[in-house]
């Protein structure tokens, strides 16, 4: 029986039979799938991967912010409770990943911040705090080092392994000025995957902007440039796209056996697996296992725990802008270009447990007038939108604590298209999240205003990309769904593959961490399949 | 005003949709086409029962102060506004004109943006790092080390 092909911009260079159980299935193929299914095929293993949206091309990718909203956005319906402003201004569409091949990579930006020893150990570092449950890694920073200079390399990090830098784009040289008027010591060009010479087959970057808009020069690392096109070229990848994997089923020995998904057309369809990689980014993982109950796990697949969906993170994020007297323009050139680093660490002087990043920041006038403050108007914001020339723009990501009550659920009676229940988010925000938001903001407010800001605003935060911990890492099986190598607990040959996993958030953007963990694992998976125990 | 072809609206609910469109976001540069083509736009976007809504609203605003919205004072306006603020009309509204009007891409060189710019090579020798009033010292110093 063969799969059907149905979008046009598939051109196997392989296929699988549905019955063909030798195959290793991967749901996604963002930076947790795109880069399991490079490992893995480089391995000769085999691998089908179901991708929910549309294989794009590069020419598709438009210098427009809004075209490559609706174009890129995954757009499927989900609620949002809780008492995080979030809840509040975006409550059906709580987040902001993207729907097609290379997934969130299509969108992100590129950011590379390499987290610190402590990061993995924060249940140690910090102690209890209250409300908040913190839990070690159950892998340390030594352990990780290897597969993070992998990781680095593989992707292109500038200012790694002797890969060189950008030079500071107009934002970035407004936010260095007031980071050193500040006293700020670590600071300056980004740690990003973006070539800023030609490297790997990708071009060099052009500072064209709209990084989060596709990437049109190819210079910025995704799956859908670099790991997804070497996986096809081994022979050993299959791509079906505008494929929605609606449930995981298992045999009746408890092992996963095969991925039941919806073609484009709607018709249904089960791939046999010999195992099953989920990166479906941490909300659609979470909703796919719960809605892959079953009488062995009636609660939802591998989830004898009960955490999954639990522990949802995302990141304590800020944004603020000062107005300054003259031009910075800030949407020309790469979108993060600038960081300061001196906030990322753990110093419990400041209040707060936990660190943060802040980098400049760039964005075209229609996202500005959009996200600055969803639901302002009037003179006063209009005055700000007419100042966009002379904008400068810093944002803040810090590390999130983790609750047990902020978690993925699947809504009591809203149905996506497939009839499945969409994902409920509740979000609120823990008194240590709010307690370093305010000092960021202080400590953004000083840097702009250093800088020569004539007034500042302060936004409300934004949908997020980063998304984590819903299938959280430990080697505890009562309190987290994987362990160490992110395998569930409780089936040997279910993997999840995406910042599912994240026992905490770390400080820092999650790709890298991602891209990480995936290479690691994928060793993992070979190893084990190679001694024929998967 | 006359009524566009684009949105259908009779002349009155188009010219009151437009002035309620600028007293959200006013921009004294611009004159009414851009904020009459926003409520082109949110009219074409409406179904049936959006248009309904659209026509509840402009009594609505009519009704605010018990003038005709078009005539009130930019301040007076204003108040008409917050008086119906919350409602879906408004949010219809409000966020069609944040969206539509700044995505108006001959409006940018208003705004001094520029706009795609991959086409022209993007900004690697166009002044993505052009900043003047940065002294020299200070930029390399910081900016690039």
């Amino acid at each position: 029986m063969n799969a059907p092909h149905l979008d046009d911009e598939d051109v196997p260079a392989v296929t699988y039979d549905l019955n063909d159980d030798s195959v290793v299935v991967i749901i996604g193929s963002g930076a947790g799938g795109g880069t399991m299914a490079d490992e893995l095929t480089r391995r000769g293993i085999d691998v089908v991967l179901l991708e929910a949206g549309p294989r794009f091309k590069t020419s598709d990718f438009v210098n427009d912010e809004w075209a490559m909203y609706d174009l890129l956005t995954w757009k499927d319906e989900r609620a949002c409770t809780g008492g995080s402003p979030i809840a509040r201004d975006y409550p059906t569409a709580p987040t902001w990943t993207c729907k097609g091949l290379g997934g969130t990579t299509l969108h992100w930006a590129a950011m590379c911040p390499r987290p610190d020893p402590y990061e993995f150990k924060v249940r140690s570092t910090y102690g209890d705090v209250e409300g908040a449950a913190l839990e070690d890694w159950p892998v340390d920073h030594e352990e990780m080092e290897p597969f993070y200079r992998e990781a680095e390399s593989k992707m292109g990090v500038t200012g790694r392994h002797g890969i060189p830098h950008h030079r500071g784009n107009n934002s970035c040289r407004v936010m260095a000025l007031g980071a050193k008027r500040m006293g700020y010591r670590d600071y300056g060009p980004n740690n990003v995957a973006i070539n800023a010479v030609p490297r790997d087959g990708r071009n060099a970057c052009d500072q064209i902007g709209f990084c989060m808009q596709g990437c049109r020069s190819g210079g910025k690392w995704s799956t859908f440039v670099s790991e997804l096109p070497r996986a096809e070229a081994t022979g050993r990848c299959e791509i079906r796209t505008r494929c929605m994997a609606l449930r995981i089923e298992h045999d009746e020995r408890g092992r996963v056996s095969g991925v039941l998904y919806a073609d484009a057309a709607g018709r249904h369809h089960l791939q046999k697996a010999r195992v099953v990689c989920v990166a479906a980014n941490s909300i659609e993982t979470a909703r796919l296992l719960l809605n892959s109950e079953s009488s062995a796990w009636p609660d939802g697949l591998a989830n004898g725990s009960g955490t999954v969906g639990r522990h949802y993170m995302r990141h304590v994020t800020a944004y603020m802008y000062g107005e300054f007297p003259r031009p910075v323009r800030i949407y020309r050139g790469m979108v993060v270009s600038g960081i300061i680093r001196d906030e990322a660490r753990h110093d419990p002087a400041r209040g707060f447990a936990g660190g943060f990043y802040m980098g400049s920041m760039g964005l075209g006038l229609p996202f500005f007038a959009a996200f600055m403050s969803p639901g302002r108007w009037g003179r006063d914001y209009a005055g700000w939108i007419e100042a966009f020339e002379r904008v400068g723009g810093l944002f803040v990501n810090g590390e999130d604590m983790p609750m047990a009550s902020n978690r993925v659920t699947l809504h009591p009676s809203e149905r996506d298209q497939y009839g499945l229940p969409i994902a409920c988010l509740n979000l609120d925000d823990h008194p240590n999240d709010l307690a370093m938001k305010r000092h960021s903001y202080r400590c953004g407010i000083g840097i702009l205003e250093a800088a020569g800001a004539l007034r500042i605003f302060c936004s409300p935060p934004l949908p997020v990309s980063h998304n984590l911990g819903t299938c959280r890492m430990s080697d505890d099986p009562d309190a987290g769904v994987v362990d160490r190598w992110g395998r569930s607990h409780e089936i040997p040959n279910l993997f999840v593959s995406d910042g599912s996993q994240f026992t905490s958030s770390l400080a820092g953007n999650p790709t890298l961490t991602i891209v990480t963990l995936a290479i690691r694992q994928a060793g993992h998976i070979a190893r084990l399949m190679g001694r024929g125990e998967i | 005003m006359a009524s566009t072809p684009e949105s259908g609206l009779d002349a009155h609910a188009q010219a009151t949709l437009t002035a309620m469109a600028r007293a959200l976001y006013p921009h004294d540069f611009l004159d009414d086409a851009p904020y009459s083509r926003v409520v082109d736009i949110v009219t074409a976007e409406a179904d049936a029962a959006g248009r309904t809504r659209l026509a509840d609203g402009v009594a609505a605003l009519d009704a605010a102060l018990e003038r005709p919205f078009v005539a009130l004072s930019e301040k007076e306006k204003v108040t008409a506004l917050y008086a119906i603020e919350g409602s879906q009309f408004f949010e219809v509204m409000r966020a069609g004109t944040a969206r539509h009007l700044y995505d108006n891409r001959e409006l940018w060189p208003h705004f001094g943006y520029e706009g795609a710019s991959s086409h022209l090579g993007g900004y690697i020798e166009r002044g993505f790092d052009d900043i003047d009033w940065i002294s020299e010292d200070e930029m390399e110093a910081e900016a690039d080390r």
